[in-house]
């Protein structure tokens, strides 16, 4: 990232303060101006976090006809490999993100805290799905389903439906992408970028 | 064949009282003694004429509530109450258990069905593992969901749900267990959840996960 691919299109007056939401002092504040054209100010964190979020690798683990539209989200009308979030790993140890897609039968139970409990930190968990939210049509008399996957694991991010449709499932990755980058609800982008988008035609 | 010849085939074979035929529109059966249903199967598999390959079901069933056609009273499914209380009922289970044989012939292109009934202290069947093989899984089905042990089966295990589970579900008397291994099972309000934050709990931030 250089400094030129953040600069305002032509004829578009902006403010510093919409540029850094950090206050910079004179010393680096001329550093940045006038000696460094390729300077990038940040924290170590938002890199890693950045890192993190850009490549969320699921682990695959599909319980039910969720499993049916995880599938679809990852083929590619849907696509799931545009936000880095494809690469469905086939071992939990290689996996940062559990997608219970389904019913989680109590035999399942022990299977699923087995997977988790192999994923290395940092990991996260969507619960898709009736279902995984809280037990769904098995919530009165299905004996063997467990009343949400929240009893048995952390979850953060509910995705409801019956099943959700992939965009739902994309929808809650954009979320747990913005948790990972340490946020609440959307992402702030500077007021010049979203400006500028609404003048890209196929925004209209 | 018609079911009404291959019943008499069968009751030629094993002997007078030993199987009862019952008349139906859809399907017609024969009600055969416990201890007789392997030597009819054998049988039927193996007499040329009858050629009985193919196990297509096998099914246990709770007739308690029921007559032998299927109809009369209800039985009353014991559900939860609004606020997470179970439902009770003074209705002690009594009826007969059963197992349906549905057999198919792919050589003579015909169908039949067995039935057995028997008591509900008394569920042990013999087993058809060994006259048809697909018998194996539909047995251990039938002992996981019913409760209906199969003498001589060679691996009588629970099939569908854990091995340490308790009891037998589809059973009219199972009563639903409120938790297994800590992990609640059973549906309630949100307000009954043991597991719920209290009221004055602390919100909880939005700070990123460590690590």
């Amino acid at each position: 990232m250089s400094r030129e691919s953040t600069t305002p299109p032509e004829g578009y007056d902006v403010g510093r303060e919409n540029m850094f939401d950090f206050k910079v002092d004179d010393q680096l504040l001329e550093v940045v101006e006038t000696d460094a054209k390729n300077f990038i100010l940040t924290t170590v964190d938002e890199v890693f976090n950045w890192a993190k979020l850009s490549s969320i690798w699921p682990v695959t683990f599909g319980l039910a006809c969720c499993a049916i539209e995880m599938m679809a989200a990852s083929a590619t009308r849907y696509d799931i490999d545009r936000f880095g979030a494809g690469a469905f790993r086939a071992t939990p140890r290689q996996a940062d993100l559990m997608i219970v897609s389904g019913t989680v039968t109590a035999k399942m139970a022990k299977r699923l805290k087995l997977i988790y409990d192999q994923m290395p930190e940092p990991k996260w968990v969507i619960a898709m799905g009736s279902c995984a939210i809280g037990g769904g049509p098995y919530f009165k008399y299905g004996y063997h389903v467990v009343k949400g996957v929240d009893f048995l694991v952390p979850v953060d991010v509910y995705l409801p439906g019956c099943p959700p449709r992939p965009e739902v499932l994309l929808e809650g990755l954009m979320r747990l992408q913005d948790k990972i980058r340490g946020r609440k609800g959307k992402s702030k982008a500077p007021k010049w970028i979203t400006d500028y988008a609404k003048k890209i035609p196929y925004r209209k | 064949m018609e079911p009404k010849a291959i019943f008499d085939l069968l009751t030629a074979h094993l002997g007078e009282g030993a199987a009862e035929y019952r008349e139906n529109d859809i399907e017609s059966w024969a009600c055969v003694s416990v201890a007789r249903i392997a030597d009819a199967c054998r049988f039927l598999r193996d007499t040329e004429g009858l050629e009985f390959g193919q196990l297509m079901c096998l099914s246990g069933i709770d007739w308690d509530g029921y007559d032998e056609n299927g109809k009369g009273k209800s039985v009353a499914i014991l559900g939860y109450e609004a606020d997470g209380t179970p439902e009770t009922s003074d209705r002690v289970a009594d009826g007969e258990l059963g197992v349906a044989y549905h057999l198919y012939s792919h050589t003579c292109d015909h169908k039949f069905t067995l039935r057995l009934r028997f008591p509900r202290d008394k569920a042990t069947v013999p087993t058809v593992s060994d006259i048809w093989s697909t018998a194996r899984w539909h047995e251990r089905e039938a002992w996981d969901l019913m409760g209906i042990r199969f003498e001589g089966h060679p691996d009588p295990r629970r099939i569908l749900l854990s091995e340490d589970w308790v009891g037998h579900p589809l059973r009219k008397d199972y009563q639903m267990p409120d938790q297994w291994l800590n992990v609640p099972l059973r549906g309630q309000p949100y307000a009954n959840n043991p597991f719920a934050p209290a009221d004055d709990a602390p919100a909880g931030d939005d700070t990123p996960a460590e690590g």
